[in-house]
């Protein structure tokens, strides 16, 4: 491979990395804390970029604000479908990924009544133009998606960590029994879980509205990468996450220069396949599958 | 006999005896939806079958295009009739069934289902890859018909429904007999509690295979059946979004009893042709559907009518309000 | 016992209501003066990433039924029969199309289906043949012995794919090295291949030369494998509208400099992406022109139908499709239009007339010109329609297409054909090769 190529599938890889890190972080957390498997986190992803398009591309708001304004929306998308779907099923984590994924069929049905089918959406660039970094041509809008990433995810380590209610969401997902001893509402971390849950692939899909062809079906394919994500990541773990999403992205996009993008899904599905079979835990995970 | 075990066989007379007056009633559009329904039951159940054990999973449909790619390939490479490709097709899918199910066994619950789904993705995104043998996006076509039997041409809609019907009903009378067999005692025991069963000597995982396999083999007869009809199969017919379809057709109808599935692909299969005027909606008004049952009634339509009628009364009491009926067993 | 009466009295009537409803449902005849109207399907995706090729061929089509209509009917062997069209939305999945078919043919009579083709005209052709139905393909590359119904060629795929290296290289002599890719798929790799022959028939090298797989979203390492072959002509061949869009604007943020050509770029989206300026000077070329191109002139049937278009569809109608009008509203109108005047040369709907009619017909006028019924050597029947191919380039001017060129294809084609069939076949692309 050529040396510009190379650089240019790195610079490539990177951006893949951050907005699977984006997406998944969320499920990590919805799952790690009470087994809410969201079969329907594709669409989040989806109606996020929906969002950006109503604001931005037919309502004229700046893109920034328009971001920003999937992150509410989409935070109480999660927090509806905690409540109105995973609540009702909890305990049971096969009926809730199935319940959800009536879900999807409903929230791509809408999608697709409200904006209507037919040609996919395109929205205008808001930063046209591309840097050169390193000898590779990189497009701005998605140059700006790392450091968008890094915040997020940073501002999502920080409230894990430091701020007490994140504190009492991980002391949840490692030991829900002994949370509630301490007297932490179940409810409220699940529905912040999903809250988050909503917001992250609400604000990943917002940021790819510009570079990807917005449609009701956009989120199909991200929801089995996010999974393998998870999955490889081991299934509570944030960190673990982070670190699959970016291995992913760098094998994913290689993959695909190299052979094709079939061949990139081949490989990342049997990747899944393989933890799960092999070391379950995935690999930084302490929550068996 | 007892007026108890009399009903239930006049009433599975009636419906026989309905299903082979139907087609002579109906327009031949209709036909062809009985023939994919029956299609669709033989799935139904041999998906039910593997569930008894508690192993949900997520590759069902993926495992019927396995038949249908392996049946047209028999034929259409070795020019076989079907009556040799269906079988074969059947044992073929339970061979790979076997290949799959071991490394699976390492799995339960939610992580059988995951990597179930990750399995299924990849034999499909196989077919998709390799255009040779499998065609690749375009899939097969020209995929030889039944044939004739004399002057009766199975290319018509009737005569390959009476085929359908006739191998639907063998594949349904197996595996209702499997189910009340010991086979199907050791099933429901693992599912209950599989360290006991264990302990009574009921080795789980060979159990667990057993299902796996016999259920991946009907799976492969449907799609035969399947690929015999429309000549042509792509690798779009067999993704998730139809193995959601069966989920539909499964938590619907329920799955504590042998009926249950069938009474879900019957109500879901009259729906789904009963709401083609508003195509737009339909997959809304499914997912709607899908969530209803789960959250409201988990057990299905069978737990309804069991309620009113209670004649599914002995071993496997139904109780609407557990989730039994969707019971992939969690290990946390 | 009280139980097992009530019991079986639920059974017996739950089965009599079953079957007085199954059989209601589908017993009873279409009620359909056959006579008076003769109903045509319209069978492609209406939804999903291929919606771009089939859903907005519907106003086409309608606009031509309502004119019909509203000279009381289609005038055929002395009668008039008036039209009406039926819609069946395939996704592009075979399976879902055979059923399609089943549905339009068996529950609406129809005798002819406009459609995309692809995977669906593999799947419906054993069953439409045998119910003698037409179906009127986009894509050439359907057009196959064994499928005497199936026509085409009111679309000009593959034939711009074949006439655009002749285009450029006329245009920049100097230039040598030809990049193209599409999606892998029926329609991707046949008309890929008749392009590459083509283009190693004018003289082109072909340095890249594969296909992207359909499911692919993220086109920039599929944009830097391209360029890393330092091409002059990146072609995008069949590649569905929206990858179009997505490819060039890599194109444009990788610093692709050479000529962007393809079969169909749908401007109005790729200006949300790339400056007009680019476009220009990459000529973005391809075909599908707009009505209102001062190309056709005044007064001229294109300019009408883009009238009657905007009076029907446009903004602030009541029938406002929320959208512009695209090169696709008129591309499946051409077959449906060729079909009636096949149909009232013959002088009666026998499918086996209208194509004898057709072919024996000097000249038929289409909507983009005179053309004939051809294709033998290249689908082994003549099922294909060929009037002359517009070529178009992006103008910043008008910020939109207009019309570079309108080249006659059959004359070129002979001249050729040994070359460019030689090249198909040897990627197995060819008719006979493709079961």
């Amino acid at each position: 491979m050529e040396l510009t190529t190379f650089i240019q599938t790195i610079a490539n890889s990177v951006v893949s990395g951050s907005i699977y890190a984006t997406v998944a972080v969320g499920l990590a957390l919805a799952f790690g804390v009470m087994q809410m498997a969201n079969h329907a986190h594709g669409e989040f992803f989806m109606l996020g970029a929906y969002v950006v398009y109503v604001f931005y591309a037919l309502g004229g708001m700046p893109f920034p604000l328009a971001v920003l304004a999937a992150i509410p929306t989409i935070a109480a998308l999660g927090l509806l479908t905690e409540r109105l779907i995973f609540r009702p099923t909890r305990g049971n984590v096969l009926a809730g990924f199935m319940a959800t994924a009536g879900l999807t069929w409903i929230l791509q049905t809408a999608a697709g009544r409200i904006w209507g089918l037919g040609f996919m959406k395109m929205i205008p660039t808001p930063y046209m133009g591309s840097a050169n970094i390193a000898g590779a041509q990189i497009g701005l809008q998605r140059v700006l998606i790392v450091p968008a990433a890094c915040i997020l995810l940073g501002f999502l380590w920080f409230f894990l960590h430091r701020v007490r209610l994140g504190k009492g969401l991980r002391a949840c997902a490692q030991d829900p029994e002994a949370a509630a001893l301490q007297g932490i509402s179940i409810n409220k971390m699940t529905a912040l879980a999903m809250g988050i849950a909503g917001a992250y692939a609400g604000v990943a899909g917002a940021l790819m509205a510009p570079i990807h062809a917005v449609t009701p079906y956009m989120g199909r394919d991200l929801l089995i990468t996010a999974f393998i994500v998870v999955i490889v990541g081991g299934m509570a773990s944030i960190e673990g996450a982070v670190l699959a999403a970016f291995l992913l992205g760098f094998i994913h996009t290689f993959v695909t220069t190299i052979f094709d993008a079939t061949s990139a899904v081949m490989v990342g599905v049997a990747f899944m396949a393989f933890i799960l079979i092999v070391k379950p835990t995935g690999l930084m995970g302490r929550v068996k599958a | 006999m007892s007026k108890h075990k009399v009903l239930p066989i006049i009433g599975v007379a009636a419906l026989l005896a309905f299903l082979c007056v139907l087609p002579f009633f109906a327009r031949e559009y209709y036909v062809e939806i009985l023939i994919i329904f029956l299609i669709n039951v033989i799935l139904a159940v041999s998906y039910r079958l593997i569930a008894t054990t508690g192993d949900w999973t997520l590759c069902h449909v993926v495992l019927m295009g396995a038949g249908a790619y392996a049946s047209a390939l028999m034929a259409k490479h070795f020019g076989w009739p079907f009556w040799m490709t269906a079988p074969l097709a059947g044992a073929t899918v339970g061979l790979v069934g076997l290949g799959i199910v071991y490394p699976l066994l390492r799995t339960v619950g939610f992580g059988f289902f995951i990597a179930s789904l990750a399995i299924g993705e990849f034999i499909r995104l196989v077919w998709i890859k390799f255009h040779s043998p499998f065609g690749g996006p375009r899939g097969m076509i020209n995929i030889p018909y039944v044939g004739e039997l004399g002057p009766i041409d199975f290319y018509e809609a009737i005569p390959y429904y009476f085929m359908t019907l006739v191998i639907t009903l063998v594949c349904v009378l197996i595996m209702y007999r499997i189910d009340r067999s010991r086979i199907g005692n050791a099933f429901k025991a693992i599912y209950e509690d599989d360290i006991l069963a264990e302990s009574i000597g009921i080795k789980v995982g060979r159990y667990r295979s057993l299902a796996f396999v016999i259920g991946s083999f009907f799976a492969g007869i449907a799609g035969a059946l399947l690929a015999h009809r429309l000549s042509a199969i792509d690798p779009h017919i067999f993704g998730l979004d139809e193995m959601v379809y069966l989920l539909v057709w499964v938590v619907v109808g329920g799955t504590a009893t042998f009926t249950g599935p069938i009474i879900g692909v019957a109500v879901m299969t009259f729906l789904f042709e009963w709401t083609r005027p508003m195509l737009e909606w339909r997959p809304l008004f499914f997912g709607a559907i899908l969530i209803g049952f789960l959250i409201f009634m988990p057990g299905g339509l069978e737990s309804l009518i069991a309620k009113f009628t209670r004649l599914f009364g002995n071993r496997k009491a139904v109780q609407p309000e557990t989730e039994q009926a969707i019971g992939a067993k969690e290990s946390v | 016992m009280k139980k097992e009466r009530l019991s079986g009295l639920f059974l017996r009537i739950s089965l009599t209501m079953a079957l007085i409803v199954t059989l209601s449902v589908m017993s009873g005849t279409t009620a359909q003066s056959a006579e008076e109207t003769i109903n045509i399907g319209f069978l492609a995706a209406l939804s999903g990433p291929d919606a771009g090729w089939g859903l907005p061929g519907i106003t086409g089509n309608q606009i031509f039924i309502d004119r019909v209509n509203a000279e009381g009917g289609l005038l055929v062997g002395g009668k008039r029969y008036k039209l009406k069209m039926y819609k069946f939305d395939d996704e592009a999945i075979g399976s879902k199309a055979l059923q399609g078919a089943r549905q339009l043919v068996l529950e609406h009579d129809v005798k002819f289906i406009s459609a995309i083709g692809g995977n669906p005209a593999d799947a419906t052709h054993p069953f439409l043949t045998k119910k003698k139905v037409f179906y009127a393909t986009l894509i050439s590359t359907d057009i196959m012995p064994d499928r005497p119904y199936l026509i085409g060629g009111g679309d000009v795929t593959p034939r711009i794919d074949m006439l655009r290296p002749l285009y450029h290289k006329i245009n920049n002599p100097e230039l040598k090295r030809w990049a193209v890719t599409s999606q892998d798929d029926t329609i991707g790799k046949t008309c890929q291949a008749w392009e590459v022959g083509s283009a190693i028939a004018e003289g082109w090298d072909i340095v890249y030369d594969k296909h992207f797989s359909g499911e692919t979203e993220d086109f920039a390492p599929v944009v830097t494998a391209i360029l890393a072959t330092k091409p002059d002509v990146v072609s995008l061949n069949l590649t569905y509208p929206t990858y179009v869009t997505l490819i060039i604007e890599q194109l444009y943020l990788q610093g692709f400099k050479g000529i962007i050509s393809a079969n169909y770029i749908d401007t109005e989206s790729v200006m949300q992406k790339v400056p007009i300026e680019y476009m220009e000077a990459t000529k973005c070329a391809n075909s599908f022109p707009l009505f209102d191109d001062p190309w056709w002139g005044e007064p001229s049937w294109q300019h009408d139908f883009i009238k009657e278009w905007n009076a029907k569809y446009g903004p602030g109608t009541p029938g406002d499709v929320h959208r512009k009008i695209t090169g696709i509203d008129w591309d499946h109108v051409i077959m449906l239009k060729l079909w009636a005047h096949g149909a009232q040369l013959a002088g009666s709907f026998d499918p086996d007339a209208i194509l004898k009619a057709l072919r024996s017909a000097p000249s038929i006028p289409t909507i983009l010109g005179p053309g004939v019924m051809y294709g033998k050597e290249m689908w082994g029947i003549d099922n294909m329609i060929s009037p002359p191919v517009p070529i178009a380039e992006v103008k910043a001017d008008c910020k939109c297409k207009r019309i570079q060129a309108h080249l006659r294809f059959e004359q070129w084609f002979e001249s050729r054909k040994d070359t460019i069939i030689k090249v198909v076949k040897d990627k197995g692309q060819y008719y006979d090769q493709r079961k």
